[in-house]
């Protein structure tokens, strides 16, 4: 009797610490903070000429981004000899995982990518400015799969009982995900105009792990950094646009330029190739590889009449088009599928 | 009085763990389990498009984006151990080459298509020289996208390359008035192969649909070359 007590406790113990072996078991896991997330971008330009007020964000996450979602077990059964587990499912962060005070969090964040990347002459947090930038938290999460089971047998012999046990386990990687409806309003005109509204992503991914909620607080900054940068790059453009962005107020040429820029984007949107040409003789006067901020500038492969001047400076639509005119005498200047640039195909064929 | 012990003992574990039954997702959060790839309409591209023309130039804004990562997974239904969902995909710009190849699909009918990088397709950010073509502007929202592989348990397995893709389509004027407004929604697949570029067939197959949608073609003012 006593021996048979024994046995099933065994048993037991094996079943218990299976169930915890593949992923059952919660870890201890920090708090999590979006504190501190570093800006990826530096100053887009040199000269902005704008103020720009940034609300907190409105934060408008569906209620399982709060709640958070966990592995379930799928399947669980136990008989005289058998005990069968399946757990299998989605990981989703919860408020303490994810941050408690993500909105006050991403707003002192917000401001300081914008401040790093230099988009407006000054941003502040509140109060009266040229420009508002309004901010929606439409998703904030990060999420994994997971699947395990385990089988544990037992089988009494004459002498001694055994227990047979086998799991299946796979890990898979943590993906952080950001949503964010962003739109800047104009208050030039004593109104409240909007000039840009868009949805933002960010996202990060971190390889699978034991301690997946590490790995989720992981990915979720990554992706918190990651559309921090594009926010700071699609704010930069739509102020540029109206000419009061980063790089300040266009700039205007006459005649032929003694040099022009021509650049591409790497197959990964990830570099920009810059090529600097002497104007009179065609020659390569520079080259250079640097990161690409935006990955939408332009089509990877494709050499385009860049929008600034060798200078740094965003040449206003008429100057480049009078630029890329006078160029046309000796280059081959196209226009292809761009809306505001031209495609650069060499040096003119001799007629 | 053996086997009573270990059942009571076996009972006792059984109450104290908790025994249940759930539905929980198959698949990564937000995505479909692409079950029956077999079942699904292939896609194909046209190699002769239709000839279109237009008076209008057509700007087509950047793609904007809410889907999320990972983008999509690798299923095995026919050989697996733990789970036919053996691992899942991470791919930042799907948004982007979308962008690119619905273009290609629209300027293949022939009609003049700029691509605005920059912007949306932004009425109020429209420069002057491009606000004087007096152009459509056609703004793309991906409301869901999942790029999945799939190998069927059939006999024998097939190796499937599974997209499921749901676009919001608005056309307005350079005012803001809007033209044309539908949800598009492609969920195809195509017979896996070395290097294919599936973003690019489901690029030209969205391309090719808005080519055949007569509000589409109403609000961007094409009409058959040919036919006046």
């Amino acid at each position: 009797m006593k021996r048979n007590i024994r046995d099933a406790a065994v048993t037991l113990a094996a079943a218990a610490a299976l169930t915890l072996l593949p992923g059952c078991g919660e870890e201890a896991v920090r708090v999590g903070t979006l504190r501190g997330i570093p800006a990826l971008l530096g100053p887009l330009g040199y000269a902005p000429t704008a103020s720009l007020s940034v609300s907190a964000p409105v934060d408008q996450r569906p209620q399982v981004e709060h709640a958070g979602d966990n592995i379930r077990t799928n399947l669980f059964f136990t008989t005289i000899v058998v005990t069968h587990w399946e757990r299998r499912g989605n990981y989703v962060t919860n408020d303490e995982v994810a941050s408690p005070m993500a909105g006050a969090e991403l707003h002192e964040a917000m401001i300081d990518a914008l401040r790093t990347a230099n988009v407006a002459r000054e941003v502040v947090p509140s109060g009266e400015a040229e420009f508002s930038l309004e901010t929606r938290i439409d998703h904030l999460y990060a999420t994994h799969h997971a699947v395990n089971s385990g089988t544990v047998m037992v089988m009494e012999g004459r002498r001694d009982t055994h227990a047979a046990v086998g799991s299946k386990s796979r890990q898979y990687a943590a993906y952080g995900n950001v949503v964010l409806t962003a739109k800047l309003v104009d208050h030039r005109s004593g109104g409240a105009r909007v000039i840009w509204e868009e949805q933002l992503v960010g996202t990060g991914q971190q390889p699978p792990g034991k301690n997946y909620k590490a790995a989720a607080q992981t990915a979720l900054r990554e992706a918190v950094a990651d559309a921090l940068a594009t926010l700071s790059v699609r704010v930069g453009a739509a102020l540029d646009r109206i000419q009061r962005g980063p790089t300040g107020p266009a700039y205007t040429i006459q005649g032929l330029p003694p040099v022009f820029l021509i650049e591409r984007v790497s197959r990964y949107r990830s570099f920009v190739e810059r090529v600097y040409v002497d104007t009179a003789s065609g020659h390569v006067l520079r080259h250079e590889i640097g990161p690409n901020a935006d990955p939408a500038l332009a089509r990877p492969g494709e050499w385009l009449l860049s929008r600034r001047s060798p200078e740094g400076v965003v040449l206003t639509p008429e100057a480049y088009e009078g630029y890329a005119r006078a160029l046309a005498a000796r280059y081959d200047l196209r226009t292809v599928d761009d809306l505001s640039r031209y495609h650069f195909f060499g040096v003119r064929a001799a007629p | 009085m053996v086997t009573a012990a270990r059942l009571s003992v076996l009972l006792a574990a059984l109450l104290a763990t908790g025994c249940y039954w759930s539905h929980p997702p198959t698949a990564p959060h937000g995505h479909h389990a692409p079950k029956k790839a077999e079942g699904l309409p292939t896609l194909t591209v046209n190699p002769t498009p239709p000839r279109l023309r237009s008076p209008r130039v057509i700007v087509l804004g950047r793609f904007s984006t809410v889907g999320v990562q990972p983008v999509g997974s690798l299923y095995d239904y026919a050989d697996y151990e733990a789970s036919p969902l053996i691992r899942t995909y991470f791919f930042r710009h799907a948004n982007l080459e979308l962008f690119e190849h619905v273009s290609d699909a629209l300027r293949a009918t022939g009609l003049d298509v700029r691509k605005d990088y920059a912007t949306t397709g932004e009425p109020s950010l429209l420069e002057g020289p491009a606000r004087a073509l007096r152009p459509v502007i056609v703004r793309t929202r991906i409301a869901a996208l999942q790029h999945d592989q799939v190998r069927t348990d059939t006999d024998p397995p097939t190796d499937n390359e599974v997209v499921r893709l749901v676009v919001d389509v608005t056309v307005i004027e350079a005012d803001g008035t809007e033209r044309y407004s539908a949800r598009h929604a492609i969920y195809g697949r195509v017979t896996w192969q070395e290097d294919l570029d599936v973003l690019r067939l489901l690029g030209l197959e969205l391309g090719e649909r808005l080519t055949k949608d007569a509000g589409f073609l109403r609000a961007i003012e094409a009409s058959p070359r040919g036919v006046s």
